[in-house]
């Protein structure tokens, strides 16, 4: 669902991964394991939950990114908090992902070691669990109004999982229908993340609405990236997974638009031949326009100069 | 407060406009791409927001370049 760590179409996504030199990472780390220790799970429950915590990449893995944590505790510090004050709704957000990762990869049918090892019916029940020990993290930790955001952006999301998972597979595409399932799919997953970061750092209403508004456009610009990671040359696999969603991601809507004008073949073996014809630009000059819109937004976020640079680092680009 | 599938706070793009410009510019070959002013004489280009005239800029100068690279998909890349 959106911008995720490790799944299909979106696993490149998330690769980066700087040195935290605020320790933040670690409190985010030592507060999921709290969390998941007062849950009192029984096992092998709780050592499934663990592991699922423990994928690579994820928050208690060897090399965790913190990429979720590190937006929230970014722009609690950029609007005018400390990195403390992020850490329980951060410990909250990076268990939340990981539930979404799991679901997509069963959506996905995506074969990943965990979901062999747990199986799909214990996979699912696990990112049940997942979904709930992060309720109980942003309730205990961060408040009621932390929670309403956390469950807002989720359902929003879903409403746009959803609609991707239903459309019907051999409908025709617009341009503007790709674009607009991936900003429900995207868009409010980073939004929740950047919004969470203000209101720990007890931003007023309107300034908390301008961290979702870079949120958003940042969330379009990562995620339009993936998808042109996805069907760039050299692309390992990536493409099968775009491939077999029923909403097409941009660069492969293009493709079938431009295929339809001039009545030549597309399917997934012929696609490929055109992506560098205009799918690949197009999408890149998308993704562009969205991180144009996100840097743009920086100097209203926060006077701070060094926190302008690091929300402009988050989106991967000075 | 009901909810809206979709995003509301992302910005709203041309998509379909910017599609026919990369089209057209791509078209062109060599000779467009290097053209500083071509992008301006295009119909659809007065309707554009500044950004995404700028992007095309940008796509314009990255073309002249070479093609898109997987360093180019890591620029954008979130995190």
């Amino acid at each position: 669902m959106g911008l995720t760590r490790r799944t299909g179409d979106r696993d490149k996504a998330i690769t980066a991964n700087e040195p935290d030199s605020t320790g933040t990472g670690e409190a985010v780390r030592e507060r999921v394991r709290d969390v998941l220790r007062g849950a009192h799970l029984a096992e092998p429950h709780g050592a499934a939950i663990a592991a699922a915590l423990a994928a690579p990449g994820n928050i208690l893995s060897e090399s965790p990114d913190y990429r979720w944590a590190r937006i929230v505790w970014t722009c609690c510090v950029a609007a005018g908090g400390t990195c403390p004050l992020a850490v329980p709704a951060a410990a909250a957000v990076e268990i939340f992902m990981v539930a979404l990762d799991l679901l997509d990869d069963i959506e996905d049918a995506e074969e990943t070691p965990l979901v062999v090892a747990l199986g799909t019916a214990n996979a699912v029940n696990v990112s049940t669990a997942l979904l709930l020990l992060a309720q109980r993290a942003m309730l205990g930790g961060a408040g009621p109004t932390a929670m309403a955001l956390l469950l807002d952006a989720g359902l929003r999301a879903c409403d746009g999982q959803h609609a991707d998972l239903s459309s019907p597979p051999d409908r025709p595409r617009e341009l503007e229908e790709a674009l607009a399932v991936t900003a429900a799919k995207s868009s409010p997953l980073v939004e929740l993340a950047c919004r969470l970061g203000a209101h720990c750092a007890d931003a007023d209403a309107e300034l908390q609405e301008q961290y979702a508004r870079f949120g958003a456009a940042a969330g379009m610009a990562a995620q339009l990236a993936n998808d042109l990671r996805a069907v760039l040359p050299g692309a390992v696999g990536t493409a099968d997974i775009a491939l077999r969603r029923p909403t097409l991601p941009l660069p492969l809507v293009y493709a079938a638009t431009r295929a339809a004008a001039v009545g030549a073949p597309d399917d997934a073996a012929t696609r490929p031949g055109s992506w560098d014809h205009g799918p690949i630009q197009l999408t890149w000059v998308v993704a562009e326009t969205y991180r144009r819109h996100a840097l743009e937004l920086v100097p209203q976020l926060t006077s701070s100069p060094t926190s302008r640079h690091e929300l402009a680092a988050l989106l991967c680009v000075l | 407060m009901e909810r809206q599938v979709g995003a509301k706070l992302v910005p709203p793009i041309r998509v379909a406009a910017l599609a026919a410009i990369v089209e057209e510019l791509l078209a062109g070959g060599s000779a467009r791409l290097h053209s500083a002013g071509w992008l301006r004489t295009h119909p659809l280009w007065a309707g554009l927001s500044r950004q995404e005239c700028a992007a095309l800029e940008a796509l314009r100068l990255r073309l002249c370049e070479g093609a898109i690279t997987e360093l180019d998909a890591g620029v954008l890349q979130w995190g």
